[in-house]
C-alpha cells in the first residue's frame, strides 16, 4: 500500500465519520418535525415531512464530511504525527516542481507513513450533543404526542372537576322545527313545509308543528300574544301541536319545568282572509237599457272573479214588474247560468228570451246575478247591480229625467248648425259635378233645413213659428242613426201637434232623445220676444244675431247660392257658439247690485239685556298622553333610557287596535323590546311604528330670530333714517 | 425668541475661536521654548499655524452647514381619490406627497399630513391639492400658500345638505340639499314611521328642498331618500332633529264683527297653544270674548301679535293708532285683514305706515299655491287625526276649496311677500317698521279649508304669517360650528366656564373654553362616538333673568355615514382656501433658505485635520 492510499483511505474514514455524527445530530429534530406534522396534519404530512427532513439531513452530512479535505488531512497529520515533521503537504504537492531535498523528505515521509499503522484522523463521536439533542427531542415529541387534544377545558367543565356543581344546562335549545302548512282544500294550494316558525297561509289553513328540543323538557306549549294557549303533545322525541289559523297571531314556545328556550324569538303567523267574489257587468253597458224595436232578447254578460275560486253556476234572479200607476204586479224566478273560463276567473252570458218572460209595453225586466264562491264550511255570495230593461209604455212619456238627459239641450243644434255649414260647402265643392237643377234643389234642401233649424231657435226667444214646426234634422239622425234607432224612429212617429196644445205637449216634446224639447215641457213662451224671461239679455241679444244671420243665410240657399249662404252661416255658429260659452239659458240673472249699507240703522236701539258672556272656547286636547310619553320614553338620547310603561301601553293598544294598520307588528316590537329593554334596534322599531299613531296638533308657530345686538342697532338706525 | 438669548452659532465659533488661538499660542510656544537646534523649519510651522484656523472653520461649516438659497417649488399633494392621471406625475420641478387618505400610488413619498410634507420640503410656495379635497387636519398647513386644486368628481348622491339642527315640534321645517350626478331622479323626505311625507323632482343643478313637521317634542329621526330616474333608491342619509317645544307668542285678536274666518282663526289659535285675548265687537260697544284691554303702549308690550281687521282698524282712535305704532316700532307684529273696500281715509293710513294698495272694491277667487304632493305623503303628514275626528290611513283625501280674496293690488314697495296663489299673486305681504314687521292679508275665508277637512293647511299658512310678523325671540345662544362627525373637531360656541356635554356612553366630558376666541366662547370638541351629544353649559351673563342651564343637543355621525356629505363639505373647504389663497399670497416674503449637505464639510475637516495630523508627527521641516 501506498502512502497515499493509506491517507486516502484515513480520509474516507474521517469523512464517513463526520457524516454519520452530522446525521445523528439532525436526526431527532426530524423526528421532531414529523411528529409535530402527524399531530398537526396526519399521516401524510408526517411522512411529507419526513421526506424532507431525511433530506435536509443528508445534504447537511455530505456537507459537513465535504469540509475535510486535503488541506484538513495536511493540517491533521501534522498535528497528530510528530515524524511527519510539519512537511506532510509534500505528500499531495505535485513532485515534478520539488527540489532534490523535498524529493529526499518526501520519501522519508511515505516511508514512515507506509512503515507505522495507518493514521486513525477519525474525528470523535459528539456524544453530549447527541445526549442533549436527543434528550430535548425525546420531551418535544412527548409534548407534542400527548398534548391533550381539547382546546382547553370551558368553565362548566372546571367547577365540575373541581367538584363544585354537577353542570345541569342551562337553556334549551330547539334541534329541530318543522311548520307543517296544510291550507283548506278549497284554496287548491299545497301543502308545504316551513323551513320557520312562521307562516303565511289563508284562513283556516291547518298548522302542525313538530319541534324537537335538548335537553327534553317537561312539557311545553305555544302562547298566543292574546293569551290563548295550545299544549304540545310528547310523541317519542318529538313534540307535536296542531291549530287551525283563524286569526293573524303572534306565539312564542314557552317550556314548563326546564330550562329556558333559547333562542326565545316571537314568531307571527299572518292569516290571509278569504276575499268575497267580485262580479262584473259587462253587458249590457249600462243599468237601465230600453227595449229597442223589434228586439225579441235580451243579452247579458257577467264576470265573477274571486282569490280561489268561483263557482260554476251562478243564481239569475229575474222579476216582471208589469202594469201602470198603482196597479204593478211583480213577478219573479230564478235560474241558474252555467260559467265558462277558469277557476278564478269566469264569464257568465245568458241570453233572456223577451217573449217567453211575457215582457210587454210599459214592463220593467229587472235581473240580478249572484255567484258563490268556493269557500268552506260557509260560502261567500256577491251580488251584482241590478240591470232594468224597460219597454215604455207609451214612447216618450216617462222617459224624462232620465240619465241627466237634459244636460245637452243646445248642443244636439249647434251641430245641426255646423252640419248646414258642412253640407253647403260639400254641395260646392260637388258643383261642377252636378247639372244646374240639382244643384239648386240640392241647395234648396239645405235652406230648408236652415229654416227649422232658425225656427227651433226663434222658440226661444219666443216667437210664434210660421206654420207647423217640424222635428229639426239633427245630425245624429244623419250621422250615426244606427246608434239610436229609437230617435231615428221617433222623428218618423212623432205627429206634428200644434204648439198650443198643452195637453198632448209632452208627446211631441219629451220624445226620448229629443233633448231639446225640453222648452215646451219646463217653460212655454208664447208672448213677444222682450217679455220672454227665460234668457238674459246678454243671450237674448246674441241669439237674435245669430237668427238674422240664419235668415240671410236661408235665403241665399233657397236662392240656389250656397256660396253667398256661407258666410252668414259661419257668423250665425259664432253667435251661437257664444251663446253656448256665455251663460246657460235657463233664467234670467238677478242683477248683484245691492242697495248700499244703511250704516245709521245698524243696532241703534237699547242695550239693556246685552251682558258681555264668558269666552267658552278652549284648546282642543289632542295628545295622547300615553303615546307621547310613550315616544319620550323611547328617545335614544336619552341616557340612560327611561324605563317603560308596558301596561299602559298594552292597555291602549286593546282600546285603539282597530286605528293601527299592522297590530302584530306593534305587539311584536312591545314583545321584543320587554324581553330585551337595553335592545337599540327594538326601541327605533316601536318608535317607527309609533310615530304615525302620534297625533299631529295644530300647527305651531316657530318664533323668528331676533339676532344679535348690532342687528337691532341696524334695525333702529333704518328707522330713524326713515323718519327724517 | 429663543435664538436672542442663545445663539448657537455665535456660541460654536467663539468656541472655536478660542481652540485656534490656543493651539496657536502653543505652537509658538513650543518654538519658543525649544532648543534652536530642534526649532523646526519657519515653513513648518507656517503651515500648522495655517491649519488651526482651516481646521477650525471646516469643523464649523460641518457643525452649521451654511443654507442654501430656498427655491420656490410646487408641491402636489394626492388626497383621497387621486390617480396617476390627475396627478399627472412626471412634470418637472414639482415634488409628489401623499397623504393618508391617498390610494396607493408608486413613486410618490407617503406623508402623515400636509405639515410634514412641507416641513420636508421647504421651499415650496405653490401646493397643487389632487383628489377629494384637504381634511380639517390640513388646512391650516397651507395658509399663506399658493393652493391649486384639481378636484376629482363628486361621488353620486347628496353632496349638500342644510338642514336646520333644532326645529319646533308641530311647525314645519325646511331642508335643503344637493344631489350629485342624478338627472332626472327624486329626493324624498321620510318621516320617522318609514312613510314618506315630500318628494320633489330634481332639476339639472340637483338642489332640492324638501319640507316635514315633527309632532311632538324630543329626537326624530328623518331620512332622505334619493332615487334616480329608474326610482331605484340611491342613497339614504339620516336627519336626526332635535325638536323643541315652541314658544308661542301672545297674540291680541281684535274684530269688528262676528265671522267664520275670526271664528276659525280663533279654534286654531286656540288649539296651537298660543295665548290668546279677543275681542269681538258686535256694535254700539259691545264686545264679545274676553275682557277687554285698552289699547296703550304697556298693553301692547305684553303681546307679540296683533291681528286686527280693517273695521277694528278704522275703529281705532288717533291716541291708539300712535301706540300701536311705536309697539310695532319696538318689535310688535301687526297683521291687518282686509276683508272689505278700504275708504280712502283707510288708504292714507295704510300708506303712512308704508304699504300702498291699489283696488280692493271686488273680491276674486283664488287658489293656494300648494307644492304639488302625492296622496300618500299628504296622508303621511296629516297624521291619524284626532281622538274625537280620528282619520283612517287610507281615508280619501279631500279636495283643497277655491278661496276668497279681495282683490286689493299691494304695491311691491320693501314688501314682501306672505302667501301667494297659484298664478304668483300676492294674498299677504309684510314689511319691517322699526323691530317688528306688519303684514297686510287679503285673504277672506280661509276658513273653508278647515270646512272642506284640510284644516292642516289652514293651520299652516296661518303659522307660517304668524310666525314671519310675530315678536322676535332670542335664540339659544349656544351654536356648533362645524359639521359634527366622529373623530372630527367642531367648536362649541358660546358656552360658559364649566361646560361639558354628555355624550351617549353615559358619561360627561368637560370642555376646555378658548379664550383666544373671544367673545365667541368657543371651546372645542372631539366627538369620540356617533350619536346624540347633550351640551350643557350654565349661563353666560350672570345678570340674566333667568339663570340656570342651556342645553343644546346634537347629533354626531359616524365617519362612514354620507359619504357624499363629507366629500362635498371637503371640496367646498378646499375651495375656499384656494380662493382665499389668491387674495393673501400676492404679498409672500422671502423664501427661507435650507441648511446645505455636511458632509463635504465633514470629509475636508477630516482630511485637513489628518494631514494637520500627519505634519506634526512627520519628520519633514524638522531640524533635528
Amino acid at each position: 500500500m501506498s502512502a497515499v492510499t493509506i491517507l486516502q483511505s484515513a480520509l474516507q474514514r474521517a469523512r464517513q465519520r463526520r457524516a454519520i455524527d452530522s446525521a445523528l445530530r439532525c436526526l431527532p429534530w426530524a423526528l421532531v418535525a414529523m411528529a409535530l406534522a402527524w399531530r398537526l396534519g396526519g399521516t401524510v404530512p408526517a411522512l411529507l415531512a419526513f421526506v424532507v427532513a431525511a433530506a435536509a439531513t443528508v445534504a447537511f452530512a455530505i456537507h459537513r464530511a465535504r469540509t475535510f479535505d486535503t488541506r484538513w488531512l495536511v493540517r491533521e497529520l501534522d498535528a497528530k504525527r510528530a515524524d511527519m515533521d510539519d512537511s506532510s503537504d509534500l505528500l499531495f504537492a505535485p513532485t515534478e516542481a520539488m527540489s532534490g531535498l523535498e524529493r529526499l523528505q518526501l520519501g522519508r515521509l511515505q516511508q514512515r507513513i507506509e512503515g507505522a499503522a495507518a493514521p486513525d484522523l477519525r474525528p470523535r463521536w459528539s456524544a453530549r450533543a447527541h445526549a442533549i439533542g436527543s434528550g430535548i427531542a425525546a420531551i418535544a415529541i412527548t409534548a407534542i404526542l400527548l398534548w391533550p387534544a381539547r382546546p382547553g377545558a370551558v368553565f362548566d367543565d372546571v367547577l365540575s372537576s373541581v367538584g363544585v356543581t354537577a353542570a345541569a344546562p342551562t337553556h334549551t335549545t330547539i334541534v329541530q322545527q318543522r311548520l307543517q302548512v296544510t291550507p283548506p282544500g278549497y284554496t287548491r294550494q299545497p301543502a308545504r313545509d316551513e323551513a320557520t316558525l312562521d307562516a303565511k297561509a289563508p284562513q283556516g289553513t291547518r298548522l302542525q308543528w313538530t319541534l324537537r328540543f335538548a335537553p327534553q323538557p317537561k312539557a311545553a306549549e305555544l302562547v298566543f300574544h292574546d293569551g290563548r294557549r295550545i299544549r304540545l303533545v310528547h310523541e317519542g322525541d318529538d313534540w307535536r301541536a296542531s291549530d287551525v289559523l283563524a286569526r293573524s297571531a303572534l306565539y312564542r314556545i314557552v317550556l314548563l319545568d326546564s330550562p329556558p328556550l333559547q333562542p326565545s324569538t316571537l314568531h307571527r303567523l299572518d292569516a290571509i282572509p278569504d276575499r268575497a267574489p267580485q262580479l262584473r257587468v259587462i253587458e249590457p253597458d249600462r243599468s237601465l237599457s230600453l227595449v229597442t224595436p223589434g228586439q225579441r232578447s235580451w243579452a247579458l254578460a257577467f264576470e265573477g272573479s274571486d282569490d280561489h275560486g268561483v263557482a260554476s253556476t251562478a243564481a239569475l234572479r229575474i222579476t216582471l214588474a208589469q202594469g201602470s200607476g198603482e196597479n204593478i204586479t211583480f213577478r219573479e224566478q230564478s235560474i241558474n247560468i252555467g260559467g265558462s273560463g277558469s277557476a278564478t276567473v269566469k264569464r257568465y252570458a245568458h241570453r233572456l228570451d223577451l217573449a217567453a218572460l211575457g215582457l210587454a209595453a210599459g214592463d220593467d225586466l229587472i235581473v240580478q246575478l249572484s255567484v258563490n264562491d268556493n269557500r268552506t264550511p260557509t260560502v261567500q255570495t256577491a251580488r251584482s247591480a241590478s240591470l232594468i230593461l224597460r219597454w215604455p209604455s207609451d214612447l216618450g212619456t216617462e222617459t224624462t229625467g232620465l240619465e241627466g238627459m237634459v244636460k245637452k239641450v243646445l248642443p244636439a243644434y249647434f251641430r245641426s248648425q255646423r252640419q248646414i255649414i258642412i253640407d253647403a260647402e260639400a254641395l260646392l265643392k260637388e258643383k261642377r259635378k252636378l247639372d244646374a237643377d240639382r244643384y239648386v234643389k240640392r241647395s234648396d234642401e239645405i235652406g230648408v233645413d236652415q229654416r227649422i233649424l232658425r225656427m227651433r231657435y226663434g222658440q226661444f226667444l219666443g216667437e210664434e213659428a210660421e206654420g207647423e214646426p217640424k222635428p229639426p234634422p239633427t245630425s245624429d239622425a244623419d250621422s250615426d242613426a244606427g246608434k239610436d234607432d229609437a230617435h231615428g224612429e221617433a222623428e218618423v212617429a212623432s205627429t206634428p201637434v200644434d204648439e198650443h196644445g198643452h195637453a198632448e205637449a209632452g208627446g211631441a216634446a219629451g220624445k226620448f232623445g229629443e233633448e231639446g224639447a225640453v222648452l215646451e215641457e219646463y217653460g212655454h213662451t208664447h208672448d213677444h220676444a222682450e217679455a220672454a224671461t227665460l234668457l238674459d239679455p246678454e243671450t237674448r241679444k246674441l241669439l237674435k244675431s245669430a237668427l238674422d244671420e240664419m235668415w240671410q243665410s236661408e235665403g241665399h240657399l233657397r236662392q240656389g247660392h250656397p256660396e253667398l249662404a256661407l258666410p252668414y252661416a259661419y257668423r250665425a255658429l259664432r253667435f251661437i257658439k257664444q251663446v253656448q260659452q256665455a251663460t246657460r239659458i235657463y233664467l234670467a240673472r238677478v242683477g248683484p247690485e245691492l242697495p248700499p249699507i244703511d250704516e245709521s240703522r245698524r243696532m241703534g236701539g237699547d242695550r239693556a239685556g246685552i251682558a258681555r258672556r264668558g269666552d267658552a272656547l278652549v284648546a282642543a286636547d289632542v295628545a295622547d298622553p300615553t303615546l307621547a310619553a310613550l315616544w319620550h320614553s323611547l328617545d335614544a338620547a336619552q341616557v340612560p333610557a327611561p324605563a317603560i310603561d308596558f301596561v299602559a301601553l298594552e292597555r291602549w293598544l286593546r282600546e285603539h287596535e282597530s286605528r293601527l294598520a299592522d297590530p302584530l307588528a306593534f305587539v311584536a316590537a312591545i314583545e321584543a323590546l320587554r324581553a330585551d329593554p337595553d335592545c337599540a334596534s327594538c326601541r327605533a322599531e316601536l318608535r317607527a311604528l309609533l310615530w304615525p299613531l302620534l297625533p299631529r296638533q295644530a300647527t305651531a308657530v316657530p318664533r323668528r330670530d331676533a339676532g344679535d345686538a348690532a342687528g337691532r342697532r341696524y334695525l333702529d338706525a333704518l328707522r330713524q333714517e326713515e323718519s327724517k | 425668541m429663543i435664538a436672542s438669548s442663545f445663539n448657537l452659532p455665535l456660541l460654536v465659533g467663539a468656541l472655536l475661536a478660542a481652540a485656534v488661538v490656543l493651539a496657536s499660542a502653543r505652537l509658538l510656544y513650543r518654538q519658543w521654548r525649544a532648543e534652536p537646534a530642534q526649532r523646526s523649519h519657519a515653513w513648518r510651522l507656517a503651515a500648522l499655524l495655517l491649519a488651526q484656523p482651516l481646521c477650525a472653520t471646516l469643523l464649523y461649516f460641518a457643525l452649521l452647514p451654511p443654507s442654501l438659497p430656498g427655491e420656490a417649488g410646487t408641491l402636489v399633494v394626492a388626497t383621497a381619490g387621486a390617480t396617476p392621471a390627475t396627478i399627472g406625475a412626471g412634470r418637472g420641478g414639482e415634488a409628489f406627497v401623499a397623504l393618508p387618505e391617498a390610494p396607493p400610488l408608486a413613486d410618490v413619498e407617503r406623508v402623515p399630513d400636509l405639515a410634514t410634507a412641507l416641513r420636508r420640503h421647504p421651499g415650496t410656495r405653490r401646493v397643487r391639492v389632487v383628489g377629494a379635497g384637504l381634511e380639517a387636519r390640513d388646512r391650516d398647513a397651507v395658509r399663506g400658500l399658493s393652493l391649486e386644486f384639481t378636484a376629482s368628481e363628486l361621488p353620486r348622491g347628496l353632496v349638500e345638505l342644510e338642514a336646520p339642527r333644532e326645529v319646533v315640534a308641530g311647525a314645519d321645517f325646511v331642508v335643503g340639499g344637493r344631489a350629485h350626478d342624478l338627472r332626472g331622479g327624486f329626493a324624498e323626505l321620510i318621516d320617522p314611521g318609514r312613510r314618506r311625507v315630500d318628494r320633489v323632482a330634481l332639476p339639472a343643478d340637483g338642489r332640492f328642498t324638501l319640507t316635514a313637521s315633527p309632532r311632538v317634542p324630543g329626537t326624530a329621526s328623518f331620512v332622505v331618500r334619493l332615487r334616480d330616474a329608474r326610482q331605484a333608491v340611491v342613497e339614504d342619509v339620516e336627519l336626526p332633529l332635535q325638536a323643541t317645544a315652541p314658544t308661542p307668542p301672545r297674540v291680541l285678536l281684535l274684530a269688528g264683527a262676528p265671522g267664520p274666518e275670526v271664528k276659525y282663526l280663533r279654534r286654531w289659535v286656540r288649539d296651537a297653544g298660543l295665548s290668546l285675548q279677543t275681542q269681538v265687537s258686535v256694535g254700539g260697544g259691545t264686545q264679545l270674548g274676553d275682557a277687554p284691554v285698552a289699547i296703550n303702549a304697556g298693553t301692547l308690550a305684553r303681546f307679540d301679535l296683533v291681528i286686527l281687521d280693517e273695521r277694528a282698524w278704522s275703529a281705532l282712535g288717533d291716541g291708539q293708532r300712535a301706540a300701536l305704532t311705536d309697539a310695532v316700532n319696538q318689535g310688535l307684529g301687526v297683521l291687518l285683514r282686509v276683508a272689505a273696500a278700504l275708504s280712502p281715509t283707510e288708504r292714507r293710513r295704510l300708506q303712512a305706515l308704508g304699504i300702498a294698495v291699489a283696488g280692493g272694491s271686488d273680491s276674486a277667487t283664488v287658489r293656494l299655491a300648494i307644492p304639488a304632493r302625492d296622496e300618500d305623503a299628504i296622508r303621511a303628514r296629516i297624521g291619524p287625526g284626532t281622538r274625537d275626528a280620528p282619520r283612517l290611513h287610507d281615508a280619501a283625501l279631500p279636495e283643497v276649496p277655491a278661496l276668497t280674496r279681495r282683490d286689493l293690488r299691494i304695491q311691491p314697495g320693501d314688501a314682501v311677500p306672505l302667501l301667494s296663489d297659484d298664478a304668483g299673486s300676492w294674498l299677504g305681504a309684510w314689511r319691517a317698521q322699526g323691530r317688528g314687521r306688519i303684514a297686510l292679508w287679503t285673504l277672506t275665508d280661509s276658513y273653508s279649508l278647515v270646512l272642506a277637512g284640510r284644516e292642516d293647511l289652514h293651520g299652516e299658512i296661518w303659522s307660517n304669517a304668524l310666525a314671519t310678523v310675530g315678536r322676535a325671540q332670542a335664540r339659544n345662544d349656544l351654536r356648533l360650528e362645524g359639521e359634527p362627525r366622529q373623530h372630527q373637531r367642531i367648536a362649541l360656541c358660546g358656552v360658559a366656564n364649566g361646560a361639558s356635554v354628555n355624550v351617549p356612553d353615559g358619561s360627561s366630558v368637560a370642555l376646555l373654553r378658548d379664550p383666544a376666541t373671544g367673545s365667541r366662547n368657543c371651546a372645542a370638541f372631539w366627538p369620540r362616538g356617533a350619536g346624540w351629544h347633550l351640551l350643557r353649559s350654565s349661563e353666560l351673563k350672570p345678570g340674566d333673568q333667568k339663570p340656570g342651564e342651556r342645553s343644546l343637543s346634537f347629533f354626531v355621525r359616524g365617519p362612514a355615514a354620507a359619504p357624499g356629505l363629507h366629500a362635498g363639505a371637503m371640496r367646498d373647504a378646499t375651495s375656499r382656501l384656494v380662493a382665499d389663497s389668491a387674495v393673501s399670497v400676492a404679498d409672500a416674503s422671502a423664501v427661507p433658505g435650507h441648511p446645505g449637505a455636511r458632509w463635504p464639510w465633514w470629509l475636508a475637516w477630516l482630511l485637513a485635520s489628518a494631514v494637520t495630523w500627519w505634519l506634526e508627527r512627520s519628520r519633514p521641516g524638522r531640524r533635528a
